[in-house]
């Protein structure tokens, strides 16, 4: 039951996470460059509760990332899922409470990510590939986000401790 | 000793007769319209209307306070009924901020829908933009329940926004002109070449496209527009995309490219509308 409520929790920070994307970040860009909250998000709940969760999360806010966003399905969802897969994997070298650790693979995910997508979509769509302006729009991205993190930390060291405690209760049972 | 009391009694007596012959003779002399008032009139005036005027003033003024304690019941009573007339006012001044937002949005659809005889239109409302950084494309509040299908055109008011790539009951997606995967057939309105235009992730923050494979011999000049060819079968002929801002020769003759600056504002784009079939006449 108590697993439940922690599953409930967590979908409805994706669904809260996506609405911010929506309706704030998009209104806010940075010189033209929107924050990317999924990778805070995925990163952030990846490394502090672990592989499982970091997954789930990754493929259900890139489910909802390719519905809203993407113009093909399925290149957002697998991004976020491998960005949950390994920022899961690394959950165990981390203190809970290394926020610059956090902020920093934030960073650096944002950096990979973005420039994945990018080549995804020259490869896929035929995009001219127009390396300054990616580099550009990566560098804004990846300060955004930095921010962003800054800023969602507590939130989010807060949601993995109840995740963590549905977990161990699951795992008692 | 008697006699002394008769005679003082007689004084009195006297006196006091004459004091009352000097009062009628007073009332004699003073009774009239236009007389002056005497010195000893003034006097005595003076000396009473002093005190008379204190007992006016503090009277006048016990009696206005009182009048003010009534007031403040009555003017309370009235605050109460203004502010009442306020909020209704208020709520007024609302309702009538709707209906004005709503008759402006109207009007944008009758607008819309005007500028497109030609065609058969759905008008529908931008609900959200694309949140990646490399794509442009946007979610529309009609979907298959409003006839709307994959492929169809999408335009606002001052020319073309896009195509549907994927509908669901009740939203579609547009990719915008402005993403650097789509490329469109477009054609000069002056000298009716067929040119390609493409999205370019540099330029669709400033509403901009590049048009590419320009033919050698065609010379482009700054404010030629821009329209649908309507080769390739996707958008039909003659929508307006917007009109060329540069246009730099290259060494290569076949790199010549322009930059067109779309007629749409995307960034403040709110309303489009879909094309969903040619105009046929009366449908009657």
């Amino acid at each position: 039951m108590r697993n439940f409520w922690v599953g409930l929790i967590v979908f409805v920070v994706i669904i809260l996470c996506t609405w911010l994307q929506l309706n704030i970040f998009n209104a806010i860009p940075l010189f033209g460059v929107k924050a990317n909250v999924g990778i805070v998000l995925v990163v952030a709940l990846g490394i502090l509760t672990g592989k499982t969760v970091g997954v789930t999360v990754g493929i259900i806010y890139g489910i909802f990332f390719d519905i809203l966003n993407g113009k093909s399905f399925g290149m957002y969802t697998l991004l976020f899922f491998v960005v949950g897969y390994f920022c899961g994997k690394i959950n165990r070298g981390f203190s809970k409470e290394n926020k610059s650790s956090i902020i920093m693979i934030t960073a650096i995910t944002t950096i990979i990510f973005e420039t994945i997508c990018y080549l995804m979509l020259c490869i896929i769509y035929r995009y001219d590939f127009v390396f300054l302006d990616m580099v550009w729009k990566i560098i804004l991205e990846t300060i955004y986000n930095v921010i962003i993190s800054s800023i969602l930390f507590k939130a989010f060291v807060f949601l993995s401790e109840i995740i963590n405690k549905g977990k161990r209760s699951y795992y008692l049972l | 000793m008697i006699f002394g009391g008769i005679m003082e009694n007689k004084l009195k007596k006297f006196f006091l007769v004459i004091f009352v012959i000097l009062i009628f003779i007073c009332i004699g002399l003073t009774n009239g319209n236009n007389r002056k008032i005497t010195i000893i009139e003034t006097i005595f005036s003076e000396i009473i209307s002093i005190p008379q005027k204190g007992y006016i003033y503090a009277k006048n003024w016990i009696t206005n306070n009182t009048n003010f304690f009534n007031q403040v019941d009555e003017l309370q009573e009235e605050n109460k009924k203004l502010k009442t007339e306020n909020e209704e006012l208020n709520a007024k001044l609302i309702n009538y901020e709707v209906i004005l937002s709503e008759n402006s949005i109207l009007k944008e659809h009758v607008n819309l829908t005007e500028s497109y005889p030609e065609y058969n239109v759905i008008v529908a409302d931008i609900i959200s933009e694309s949140a990646s950084n490399w794509e442009e494309t946007y979610i529309i509040n009609r979907g298959e329940r409003d006839g709307v299908k994959p492929d169809m055109v999408v335009v606002a008011e001052e020319g073309l926004v896009g195509y549907i790539s994927s509908v669901t009951n009740n939203t579609a997606k547009v990719i915008s002109i402005l993403d650097p995967g789509n490329s469109v057939s477009v054609r000069t309105t002056r000298t009716r070449d067929s040119l390609i235009s493409k999205g370019n992730s540099a330029l669709s923050n400033e509403n901009k496209i590049k048009l590419t494979k320009i033919p050698t011999s065609l010379t482009l000049v700054e404010g030629d527009r821009i329209e649908t060819s309507g080769l390739g079968g996707r958008y039909p002929k003659g929508i307006p995309i917007g009109q060329v801002e540069t246009y730099t020769i290259k060494k290569n003759p076949v790199e010549n490219e322009a930059i067109v600056k779309t007629f749409v504002d995307f960034n403040k784009l709110e309303t489009v509308a879909i094309i969903v079939e040619e105009y046929s006449g009366d449908t009657n």
